[in-house]
């Protein structure tokens, strides 16, 4: 148990002290807010040295990479006690000092509510193994393979060469693998059930960090009622048992959702920084990481012109997701690893989903709109009631929307979800048909959905 | 005033509670409608050598079964049991392993539910519509029990009963019946369902009640932003309502859990989830145990599909290469050994000689003599 602890908590150092940094113009943002931001960026980063490792040719090495981090950290830690700029402190007063009576009693039970729902991940992530057919196929047979190998195994004799028969789909990014190698590292073993722990992490912080954006909008108690909402779902709490990837990606995307939309209120370019490092992060953890760049990279842009004041902030939002996910990518395109999902390999067969019913004619397949939205509004209750919030209140709202900075946070989910219908439409029609891709990539975005409908609601019942 | 009202609810309580009794439908809810055979009436052979018999007897309302071996429970429904309403329910005391089956014959089929007893009481419950379908009619209910261990041990069986619930008894029974747990999780959660009905359209029209409620109320008030508060109301009323539901089941799933996993024993969730599988995974462990280190393993045949593939993931350190001297099989009928000692899969020669090195459950692990 002990080693898991530093497994998780060293790279919270750097990741810690990096958030830090970058937010150290807002004075508004508390020690939680850093250690949210630190915990999961440290855990990226941890994974993202253990790449550069193995692509360097070579062995796994742990004091490599915690020197790495200890570099990191001293680097961070020098910036800061140069200008002063505040870690543990800061931030607004807390919920005792903010309600008496009633709320406060309420607030007391809403939050006693979510930290045994934390209990109940964390608890369960201590006993459960990775079960998932999913789960084991695609992400942790390709962790234990690279733990046992000790490496990447990218010498292209190697039989097994970058996890091949144990990893289908080679094209997919490596962060959550190499997290449960970093785990297993620390451990001395691929321990089947510890190496699942990150993942109730991510979902502690996905929660967090979701409370600590509402509670700046609107209030701790607002905040709380929504963390309470976000961690009811379903599909997100299942997924916080086990170690697929999809959690960290919904953790990295709602962060830098949160962080873009500080920056539109702040204009603070620490913030898009922090966006930026967490949809690199997002694209180290799954393709379509890709996805919410662009989506947040266009509504930024859509900002920037609107404002008039040039498009400089732009690189903060590129330079350092490009630092992130650069690597991966020009990785992947010099060994030939595609980006796609389909039945064979990692190419991309538009079109025609290969394990849609045989016989299909190859074309858009329109029927998969009617399919999902009879999924997501009348078959499964992955999300509690969110879509139909979501969809009434941008609609009381919508005025609201348009004269807003929300109308960016709206434009960002919007392109989101095209995108996601785009691939339904033309590549991956069963991920719909099947009910399997379309649930697991809503709950990428889900919390992102339930922020701008949350920061919509409070605007509407306060009129501001 | 106000008495009278209170009397009314208390009466409306007390008419509800009739509502939600289960009436008895059948000869089977008492114990007596049940027979009981052996499945192995000579005894079964252990790892030991020693043959040890199955026994059972019943004691008033319990049913001892005492191993290790096979026992079957069965129940004949004379005519066809409608399946809609019905639930089956025993309660089990184990104090040591042992591996149960239902296995409920229909009119369309036969329908099994494994599951796994670790030295415990577990009371299980089943709705049978759920398990059939609602047009389905159970010819015969049955219970297998496999009791392992070389020791063996006695399973007793407790209120043993198929009831039939109240329309109003059955739609909050269903609605707290959690689904099973299954790999498939990891892409959706299951709908609850009240009665027949899903319970997505009925939250809607809770919404729609509430609304109406909270806007009177806010409009009442003079409030101004009645509308938008009506509406906060009554999605935050219901989402808490789906939001306690849909946590118990992770409640359920907790207490379970604790009583069968810990961090370094958890073959029981693959007993409890894959099922089917057999002892497989145990062989697989089994495998692991046998291949030195440094070699590498390959299956005989592409029989077992994508659990090979589940078994390659679970052999590491193990290796699994088309050129490994190792060669595993599981139940597997095709693959054989012929007296030369070439492997054959058919009629496809796997490898030209071999050497069989161990037998687990319905696996062989042989190695190749000369590559």
């Amino acid at each position: 148990m002990s080693p898991l602890l530093l497994a998780i908590f060293i790279p919270a150092v750097p990741g810690l002290l990096i958030a830090s940094w970058f937010m150290r113009n807002d004075l508004e943002l508390c020690f939680f807010d850093r250690l949210c931001a630190g915990l999961v960026l440290g855990l990226g980063l941890a994974s993202f040295l253990l790449f550069l490792n193995g692509v360097a040719g070579l062995a796994f090495s742990l004091p490599l990479v915690v020197g790495l981090l200890f570099i990191i950290s001293v680097l961070f830690a020098l910036l800061l006690r140069r200008t002063g700029a505040p870690v543990f402190s800061g931030g607004e007063g807390t919920i005792l000092s903010r309600y008496r009576g009633a709320l406060l009693l309420l607030a007391g039970i809403i939050a006693a509510y979510i930290a045994l729902k934390f209990y109940f991940v964390l608890s369960e992530s201590l006993i459960r193994p990775v079960f998932s057919w999913d789960t084991w196929f695609n992400w942790s047979a390709g962790a234990k393979f690279f733990y046992y190998e000790g490496g990447l195994a990218l010498d292209p004799s190697n039989e097994h060469f970058f996890g091949t028969g144990y990893r289908e789909f080679l094209g997919h990014p490596l962060n959550v693998p190499l997290l449960q190698v970093w785990c297993a590292m620390w451990l001395g073993e691929f321990h089947e059930v510890y190496v699942t722990v990150p993942s109730a992490v991510y979902f502690i912080v996905l929660v967090s960090l979701f409370y600590l954006a509402l509670k700046k909008e609107s209030g701790p108690l607002y905040g709380l009622i929504w963390a309470f909402m976000l961690a009811g779902s379903g599909l997100l709490t299942y997924h916080a048992i086990d170690a697929y990837a999809d959690l960290p990606v919904a953790t990295y995307f709602t962060g830098s959702f949160v962080f873009f939309h500080r920056y539109l209120r702040k204009r603070d370019l620490g913030m898009l920084v922090l966006a930026g490092l967490f949809l690199g992060m997002a694209a180290f953890t799954k393709n379509e990481g890709v996805i919410f760049f662009i989506a947040v990279g266009i509504s930024l842009l859509l900002y920037l012109r609107s404002e008039g004041r040039g498009y400089r902030p732009f690189l903060y939002l590129v330079v350092p997701f490009a630092a992130i996910a650069a690597p991966w990518i020009i990785f992947k395109i010099s060994y030939g690893i595609g980006f796609g999902h389909s039945g064979v390999g990692s190419g991309f067969e538009w079109f025609s989903d290969p394990k849609y019913a045989p016989g299909t004619e190859r074309g858009v397949h329109f029927e998969i709109i009617g399919i999902a939205l009879k999924e997501i509004f009348l078959t499964r209750v992955n999300f509690n009631l969110l879509f139909p919030f979501w969809i009434i209140v941008s609609l009381m709202g919508l005025k609201l929307i348009v004269k807003s900075e929300i109308r960016f946070l709206y434009s960002t989910v919007l392109l989101i979800i095209g995108a996601f219908f785009f691939i339904y439409l033309t590549l991956e029609a069963t991920a719909v048909t099947q009910a399997t891709g379309l649930h697991r990539n809503l709950m990428t975005y889900v919390p992102a959905i339930a922020y701008s409908g949350a920061v919509l609601l409070s605007r509407l019942l306060s009129k501001k | 005033m106000f008495r009278i009202y209170k009397i009314f609810i208390l009466f409306l309580l007390f008419l509800f509670s009739f509502a939600l009794v289960p009436n008895d439908v059948t000869a089977l809810t008492k114990m007596e409608g049940w027979t009981l055979s052996s499945f192995y009436p000579v005894g079964v052979k252990v790892k030991g050598g020693e043959a040890v018999f199955v026994r059972a007897e019943r004691v008033g309302g319990t049913i001892s079964i005492t191993g290790p071996g096979h026992l079957k429970l069965t129940a004949k429904v004379g005519g066809g049991l409608e399946a809609v309403g019905k639930r089956l329910s025993f309660t089990v005391k184990s104090p040591a392993d042992a591996y149960g089956v239902l296995r409920i014959r229909s009119t369309r089929g036969v329908a099994l539910k494994k599951f796994m007893l670790r030295s415990s009481t577990h009371t299980y419950s089943y709705d049978l519509e759920s398990i059939l379908g609602p047009d389905d009619y159970v010819l015969d209910l049955s219970l297998d029990f496999l009791l392992e261990g070389q020791g063996g041990g006695t399973v007793d069986i407790v209120d043993l009963s198929v009831k039939e619930a109240s329309p109003a008894g059955r739609a909050l029974e269903t609605f707290f019946t959690y689904d099973t747990l299954t790999t498939k999780m990891i892409n959706h959660i299951d709908l609850p369902t009240i009665g027949r009905y899903g319970f997505l359209p009925v939250a809607y029209g809770l919404l729609i009640v509430f609304y109406f409620i909270a806007s009177a109320v806010f409009k009442r008030r003079g409030d101004p932003g009645a509308r938008i508060k009506a509406v906060a109301t009554a999605f935050l009323v219901v989402a808490v309502f789906v939001t306690l539901r849909m946590d118990l089941r992770w409640a359920s799933m907790w207490s379970q859990d604790h009583k069968l996993l810990n961090a370094n024993d958890h073959s029981a969730i693959f007993l409890l989830y894959e099922q089917g599988m057999g002892d497989f995974f145990d062989f697989i462990d089994f495998v692991k145990e046998e291949v030195p280190e440094g070699e590498s393993v390959r299956p005989a045949s592409a029989k077992m599909g994508d659990y090979i593939r589940l078994a390659n993931y679970r052999l590491l350190p193990i290796k699994a290469s088309p050129n490994a001297r190792y060669i595993w099989s599981y139940d597997d009928r095709g693959v054989r050994l012929t007296r030369g000692g070439a492997l054959l899969d058919g009629g496809t020669v796997i490898a030209r000689s071999v050497e069989l090195i161990a037998l687990s459950g319905d696996g062989a692990l042989y190695r190749e003599a000369v590559k």
